[in-house]
């Protein structure tokens, strides 16, 4: 019953990413709309249909849907054990859901292949920093662009011009996103002796210099200072408004997540709960529930 | 009665020999750093390779033509060992890879014997190991020769590793596998790389070794002189294994010329393995190897 009602969905969404390229074709391209608004009618960057798993007898997440547009920033925040972590992982493919698909561009997988991930133009960062902590923070950045070299080491041994104009390309495009980030001053330090806030960064620019279509977020305000956040939260948004990256998050803090995001899923135990613009989440009863745990007479909104 | 000169002479000798045993634990630290693998196979590789190269030179293969032609099969060999044996045995625990690298040893042995034979063979390398004096030391020519070209390799990958992609793809990996999986690195590639490198190694250090010794079925053997190094410089630094080779090979010929008399001589074989059994209790991570720090 569901497989077919999936496919029909699938067939669905298929029917108007048809319609929309169409529409874009024939000269009535939909410029650059309001963020929000894009992800009823455009083609998905990332799109979740039915997605379920389980570990064992442990149900981490439950028929999810989700649909992420171009452009937008959207948080997926609930609860401790609430599935999010999960959730990242199956869309970077260390994860294979029971059931479901995932909808990267133009591309459908039961199983994103991680190896291909970057070639797919995604990148993610990691709640524990996956940095390389003995090389320096310029190194660190040029390994984002690893996916995109052509030149084999054979090449580069004989430096040959491919191989030379690589080298160069590499080296402007690491420094302007170092530049982006305001790591000018440590670029040459090893990664490993920065402080943790700065090392957010460092990850964030090693993600962003290959200019991936759709970045991934890991918890990426966990365990830094109330101002780091806010910085870091500001180099979040121009990061999307500077080269349009479309950037999912899941994060802890709700407060940070309503001020940052465009749209914001809500998961609990495994379920979403909600999904809206920051002012709907804030004011859903289940949400507030989920995070507070407790039963409400009348109104409460979420004061944050 | 200590007399300088002659020890400086020792001292000379023992150093220009630890080089030897550097050159073969460069080979074990390339493997173990990149992807965490103790490969024993080494000294079967250096075997293998220096087999291959007399083999070659004996049927009238032209010398320069024989080293090329034996890196070729060296660099097939690397390729070969990380597709069939390590590829499908990745997270498995480090004591399966090296039982799975000891394994590995005596084919490569086998194998090279069945296509080789097992006779002695000698290696000439067309140096002269005619002893000179500097200074009224006494310096073997071979030596001299045999540190200059571990040098040379060894600039070589300094050089390799500092100013190339690649090198710098080596050392994100040797820094930290699960970063370079999430950045989109293809560790297959890598690790073929690093075979590769180890395959040249093996073969440099082949054709010195076997023109010293001869090249047979023993010089695979040579491992066991590397391990002492590995002990000492640490497994995860080149650096490590130069300092180490030649704090060995300087400790081996002092030894047996100032200690071995009080128990009667012939300790060259094993005060090696006193000195790293001693420095392995008093700091365990070698003197450059990463000191695993555990956070709780």
């Amino acid at each position: 019953m569901r497989v077919m009602a999936t496919a029909g969905n699938e067939a669905l969404i298929a029917t108007r990413a048809r319609a929309t390229e169409a529409a874009r074709q024939a000269g009535g391209a939909p410029a650059a709309a309001d963020s929000a608004r894009v992800a009823d009618t455009g083609v998905p960057v990332l799109a979740l249909q039915g997605i379920s798993l389980s570990f064992g007898g442990v149900t981490a997440l439950e028929r999810i849907d989700l649909s992420v547009a171009k452009g937008e920033i959207r948080a997926i925040i609930g609860p401790n054990g609430a599935g999010k972590s999960s959730l990242l992982n199956v869309v970077s493919g260390l994860y294979r859901p029971d059931q479901g698909m995932v909808r990267l561009g133009s591309e459908r997988f039961t199983h994103v292949p991680a190896v291909r991930l970057a070639a797919l133009g995604v990148a993610r960062t990691f709640q524990n920093l996956a940095l390389f902590k003995g090389l320096r923070v310029l190194d660190n950045v040029v390994m984002g662009l690893v996916a995109r070299r052509r030149s084999g080491f054979v090449r580069q041994i004989l430096s040959t011009p491919l191989a030379r104009r690589e080298e160069i390309e590499a080296c402007a495009a690491a420094e302007e996103a170092i530049a982006f980030l305001h790591l000018d001053a440590v670029k040459h330090q090893l990664a490993g002796g920065l402080p943790y806030g700065i090392q957010k960064r460092v990850e964030l620019a090693r993600a962003l210099v290959a200019r991936p279509q759709l970045l991934l977020l890991d918890e990426p305000f966990a365990g830094v200072t109330v101002g780091e956040k806010q910085e870091l939260a500001t180099h979040v948004r121009n990061a999307r408004d500077a080269y349009g990256t479309t950037i999912v998050l899941i994060e802890h803090d709700i407060g940070i997540v309503m001020g940052l995001s465009d749209r914001v899923a809500v998961l609990d135990y495994g379920r979403k709960i909600a999904d809206g613009v920051p002012a709907e989440v804030r004011s859903d009863q289940a949400v507030i529930d989920a995070y507070l745990g407790v039963a409400h007479e009348g109104e409460t909104e979420l004061v944050i | 009665m200590f007399e300088f000169q002659f020890f400086v002479e020792v001292l000379v000798g023992g150093l220009l020999s630890g080089v030897m045993y550097s050159l073969v634990a460069i080979g074990f630290v390339l493997i173990y750093k990149t992807s965490g693998v103790l490969n024993f196979a080494q000294g079967a590789m250096l075997l293998f390779a220096a087999l291959t190269f007399v083999s070659l030179v004996e049927r009238g293969v032209p010398f320069w033509f024989a080293i090329g032609a034996t890196l070729v099969v060296m660099v097939a060999l690397g390729v070969a060992v990380e597709r069939v044996v390590l590829r499908p045995l990745v997270n498995q625990s480090p004591m399966t890879l090296f039982m799975a690298t000891l394994g590995l040893s005596y084919v490569i042995e086998g194998v090279a014997q069945l296509l080789w034979g097992t006779q002695v063979h000698g290696l000439d390398l067309g140096i002269d190991d005619v002893p000179f004096e500097v200074g009224g030391v006494l310096i073997s020519q071979f030596d001299l020769f045999a540190a200059a070209t571990a040098g040379a390799l060894v600039a070589g990958f300094a050089l390799f590793f500092r100013h190339t992609r690649t090198g710098l793809a080596f050392r994100a990996v040797a820094d930290d596998q699960f970063a370079a999986l999430a950045v989109g690195l293809r560790l297959s590639r890598v690790w073929a790389a690093v075979w590769t490198a180890a395959g040249t190694v093996a073969l440099v250090a082949g054709l010195l070794w076997g023109a010293r010794l001869g090249v047979q079925y023993s010089l695979s053997l040579v491992v066991l002189k590397a391990l002492p190094v590995l002990m000492l410089g640490g497994f995860d630094s080149v650096a490590g294994a130069i300092v180490g080779g030649l704090l060995i090979g300087a400790i081996e010929k002092l030894a047996e010329i100032y200690v071995g008399p009080l128990f009667g001589g012939g300790i060259e074989a094993w005060a090696a393995y006193v000195v790293a059994l001693t420095f392995l209790l008093l700091r365990p991570s070698g003197l450059f190897g990463h000191k695993l720090v555990e956070r709780v």
